[in-house]
């Protein structure tokens, strides 16, 4: 019975995605740029992207929220607009690497990105890459990578996008944006503003209970995109992007914690140029990153702030050339060094780490067989990391499916934080390291006007010398401690027709994933073979959009399994599911003007949860928002 | 889309199956596993029955989810959680001690900044004390007053038992830990600036203090009314009446003991330092070998049963798992062990 109930379960997968199968109106212009890396191309690997259907409905938010209801991705977060991070397939945050236009943008301190300080805006496009590509991007890509790239185009004319939006608890934002788009020159400027109070209430209404609202947990944030682009001859083109924010939140503590008086401010910097050149048989891209980011954390009025300050500078240099028809060969070079200077890191400390990768791809002559072998050398401070690899291939058995298989040597160099910490820093932490494993079918037919995309992936991973935190006599301090074994099995669905002018679609996600610590740490450790803490065992996600003319509905729920908050999985948090609605409605245009309006309801059912132990999350909540969209198509001179 | 609608026939006919079949062997390679925890075991402890202890289960700080157990030592059970099961409520952030005083049980919670108070028995909650910063211990000195000092606020906390409100402060220069009553004195240990505050119970002012060495946290006092408190580098013996350091017990080698405890007839001392080591107050030297090994435990916690002797050691593992509580005899013999809450780090004789 529970085989058959599974057998119906991997039937009833989904995925939201699949551009293929279902048409979104993709309003991003043909790019004559390509991604970085030809991940998204890779055999074998297992990509999502996220619709620009749904880019857009999360313009306005942040990553954070953007991937947990999107993606497969468990969002650890604190509570609206306080910290959250990711894990992905069994992994911690920092086995998960978040990609801007190529650049990896995670702390060099803590190996993390706070997904709560990004804005969706910041790119045009948002795909999640399954699995380990350690090979492609270096330390950190193992269970996952969170790929943003803001691409540009070319001949697109002028457009204006202005939105505006309020929500509960305080919630305003606002965004803007002006670009133009010549035979020659891109330049495009974004501007986007956030202020939150988020005093939801965190007990429900009763006539015995007081209510009680979240405390300290205000939000503002303000930021400037920037992009310019410029192309000549057929071949090159430059571009720079650069990213500017500061944000300035409250912390509140946990629901029984004493009164927080707590916050933080970040201020970012990005900065990033890049150079491709487009020959007959090779393309070859040249880029430079600066990345600049500043946090100031105090407990209260009285104590001094704590101020941490990083750099990194990433440098690279790729080539793709076409050896022959079906040969294609990917060789670069990249630089990272970063800089970090803190409290905890009193005296300025450095990390250089260089590497070497290359990717072989082939394709078959019936184009049914591709296969890649990739491979990456990282130096750091000049010492040798363990050397890593990945070989992928995709076959087509049958017109309608496709099977993919992938397997990887995977590591993670010590951060920072882990190395120079004081107190407690370890510098003689070695690289976490292990292997990765995916198979995977993909099904995707369609008869009578039904379109359905079926994809069941099956992984395993297994990490030594996990670094983990542990207290000592005096302090905590890291240690290559665990061994864990990550594996699951997660599938996507998406279902897709019309009646009429109505069209639907249907998309269905589930995730079981088991990450197991497999190594005793002392006599009475009972954490072996049991569930990371916070690690949901089993997610879903179902989703329903029905679109009329102008008008979309969209439904989606998603159902979090029990997380464990203890090693030995003996305490817990409840499973939970939530539901939300989204409405938008497009005017006519007017002119070259499009109005659109939106409203959204969160957590329909009021429903009483929290992601982490003691961390309220709001009740229902609403936004509403209205968009203006300005194109005047570029004039063709004859 | 000619492949396609070749291929309608293909998955009406047999491929449809097949393909299932191939889905259901992936699927079931990887075993699904129960995610749902197995219900804790009711046991039907007598909680506050004169042969038992409480245990603090710390908690993990900002996570909220400090305990208090209760272990029935004639059974062997351990009534987990009390606050919770009496209170319907989470008991709060990081459960640093736990004091019985006149028949009422005062629970100091570090990070919720206040002191439960609860009925020993019922554990039911029958006032709380608020506005403290980061307290950790309190000492009750007289009927109606007691003292609790804090890791942040430069001030010890003097708090009226009978409304359960702080009246008023004692300014000191540094943070305060363990603290003991004394000849109509309270002595207070002050890590940061190596010293031993002297505070008269009368005026609730700071009249003197000893120095002694960094991270002194722990005193207690023995059977001849003396003090002796535990640094990181030394042991001490004071006199309550001259204030003087009588005695320096220096430790040789780089090591970190603390969690100074005393039996119930106030003649030997035990700490931790890593292992369990324990002391006559009349010895002449440090010990030399330790008196429970920690065999690849983490010691976290150290209690002495007053009345019956027995030692009690906490191992808080990870301190991301609930911890083990070993139960020896005064000859060192290990008599029982159970498991606790998260990180237990106290204990509170009946």
């Amino acid at each position: 019975m529970k085989r058959l109930l599974l057998s119906v379960s991997a039937w009833c997968m989904g995925t939201f995605l699949c551009g293929q199968a279902l048409s979104d109106t993709v309003q991003l212009k043909a790019f004559e740029v390509v991604a970085p890396r030809i991940a998204a191309t890779l055999p074998g690997a297992k990509m999502m992207v996220v619709d620009s259907a749904t880019l857009i409905r999360y313009r306005t938010t942040d990553l954070g929220q953007l991937l947990a209801n999107e993606t497969p991705m468990f969002v650890k977060s604190y509570g609206l607009g306080s910290l959250a991070t990711t894990s992905f397939r069994g992994g911690s945050a920092n086995h998960t690497a978040v990609l801007w236009n190529g650049f990896n943008i995670g702390s060099p301190m803590n190996g993390q990105l706070d997904l709560s300080l990004v804005p969706v805006q910041v790119a045009n496009s948002v795909a999640v890459a399954y699995g380990s590509s350690t090979a492609l991007w270096g330390s950190g890509a193992i269970g996952g990578t969170i790929l943003l790239n803001d691409l540009p185009c070319s001949n697109d004319g002028t457009r204006v996008d202005a939105g505006l939006s309020f929500g509960s608890f305080g919630d305003q934002r606002q965004q803007f944006r002006v670009q133009h788009s010549g035979a020659k020159w891109t330049v495009a400027i974004g501007a986007f503003n956030t202020t939150a109070e988020n005093d939801f209430r965190i007990n429900k209404e009763a006539v015995d209970e007081p209510m009680q609202r979240q405390r300290n947990a205000s939000f503002a944030q303000h930021g400037l995109l920037g992009d310019a682009h410029y192309r000549w001859g057929r071949k090159d083109r430059i571009g720079i992007h650069a990213w500017y924010q500061q944000t300035d939140r409250q912390i509140p503590g946990s629901t029984l914690e004493g009164n927080s008086t707590a916050g933080q401010m970040d201020g970012t910097l990005r900065l990033t140029a890049d150079w491709q050149h487009t020959g007959t048989r090779a393309t070859t891209n040249a880029r430079i990153g600066w990345f600049n980011d500043e946090l100031e954390y105090y407990a209260n009025d009285v104590v001094q702030a704590a101020v941490s300050r990083s750099r990194n500078v990433i440098a690279e240099l790729e080539t793709r050339i076409h050896l022959a028809k079906r040969h294609q060969l990917h060789i670069g070079v990249n630089n990272t060094h970063a800089l970090a200077l803190s409290d905890g890191i009193p005296r300025e400390q450095q990390q250089n780490r260089s590497a070497l990768f290359a990717a072989y791809r082939y394709t078959s002559a019936n184009n049914r067989f591709r296969s890649s072998i990739s491979a990456r050398q990282e130096l750091l401070e000049g010492d040798v990391v363990p050397f890593t690899c990945s070989l992928g291939a995709d076959y087509a058995l049958r017109p309608w499916l496709l099977l993919k298989a992938q397997g990887a040597k995977v590591y993670r160099v010590p951060t920072l934080n882990d190395l120079y910490w004081r107190p407690g820093g370890n510098p003689d932490l070695r690289a976490e390291n292990g292997y990765s494993g995916d198979l995977g079918a993909v099904l995707h037919v369609s008869f009578k006007g039904i379109v359905i995309r079926s994809e069941i992936t099956w992984f395993e991973r297994l990490i030594d010398d996990w670094i983990q935190w542990t207290p000592g006599p005096a302090y905590w301090s890291p240690h290559n401690l665990l061994q864990v074994w990550s594996r699951g099995v997660e599938t996507n669905t998406s279902v897709g027709f019309s009646l009429g002018s109505v069209g639907v679609k249907l998309g269905l996600m589930t995730n079981h994933v088991v990450s197991t610590n497999e190594m005793r740490t002392s006599v009475n450790d009972a954490s072996v073979d049991k569930q990371l803490i916070y690690v949901p065992m089993y997610t879903g996600h179902a989703k329903l959009g029905v679109t009329y003319k102008a008008l979309s509905v969209t439904g989606l729920v998603r159902y979090t399994g029990y997380r464990y908050t203890s090693t030995d999985n003996r305490e817990y948090l409840e499973p939970f599911t939530l539901a939300d609605l989204w409405v938008a409605y497009r005017l006519p245009p007017l002119k070259s003007c499009t109005l659109s309006l939106q409203a959204q309801c969160n957590n329909i059912f009021a429903t009483r949860y929290e992601v982490l132990l003691n961390r309220p999350m709001p009740f229902r909540s609403y936004q509403v928002g209205v968009n203006v969209q300005f194109h005047r198509p570029e004039r063709r001179t004859p | 889309m000619k492949r396609i609608s070749a291929f309608q026939l293909n998955l009406h006919k047999a491929a449809l199956p097949q393909l299932t079949m191939a889905l259901m062997c992936l699927v079931a390679l990887v075993s699904c596993r129960k995610d749902k925890p197995e219900p804790p075991e009711e046991t039907a402890v007598v909680v506050g029955n004169s042969g038992g202890l409480y245990i603090t289960n710390e908690g993990n700080f900002q996570w909220g989810n400090a305990t208090v157990s209760y272990y029935d030592v004639a059974t062997g059970s351990v009534a987990e959680d009390l606050f919770q099961h009496a209170n319907g409520s989470s008991l709060g952030d990081v459960c640093q001690s736990m004091t019985i005083f006149n028949g009422k049980g005062y629970l100091v919670m570090n990070n919720s900044n206040k002191v439960v108070v609860v009925d020993p028995q019922s554990f039911v909650s029958t006032a709380t004390i608020t506005g403290f910063d980061s307290p950790r211990y309190i000492l009750p000195v007289s009927n109606a007053k007691a003292y609790v000092t804090d890791f942040h606020a430069n001030s010890i906390a003097v708090v009226d038992l009978a409304n359960n409100t702080i009246t008023g402060g004692i300014p000191c220069p540094s943070a305060t830990e363990e603290l003991v009553l004394a000849y109509g004195k309270a002595f207070v240990t002050a890590p940061q600036r190596n010293k031993v505050y002297v505070i008269s119970t009368v005026t609730d002012q700071i009249t003197d203090s000893i120095t002694v060495s960094a991270g002194g946290a722990s005193i207690v006092q023995d059977m001849n009314g003396k003090l002796w408190v535990l640094c990181n580098n030394a042991l001490y013996r004071i006199d309550p009446f001259s204030h003087g350091v009588e005695a320096t017990f220096s430790f040789t080698a780089a090591t970190s003991p603390w969690r100074l405890r005393i039996n119930g007839t106030h003649d030997m001392l035990y700490f931790l330092d890593t292992d369990v080591y324990r002391m006559s107050i009349t010895a002449a030297a440090l010990p030399t070998s330790s008196f429970i090994p920690a065999s690849g435990r983490n010691f976290y916690g150290l209690g002495v049963d007053p009345t019956e002797g027995s030692i009690y050691v906490a191992d808080a593992i990870d301190y991301v798992q609930r911890g083990v509580v070993y139960r020896y005899g005064s000859d060192g013999s290990e008599r029982a062990n159970f498991l606790a809450g998260i990180v237990p780090g106290g204990f509170c004789f009946n």
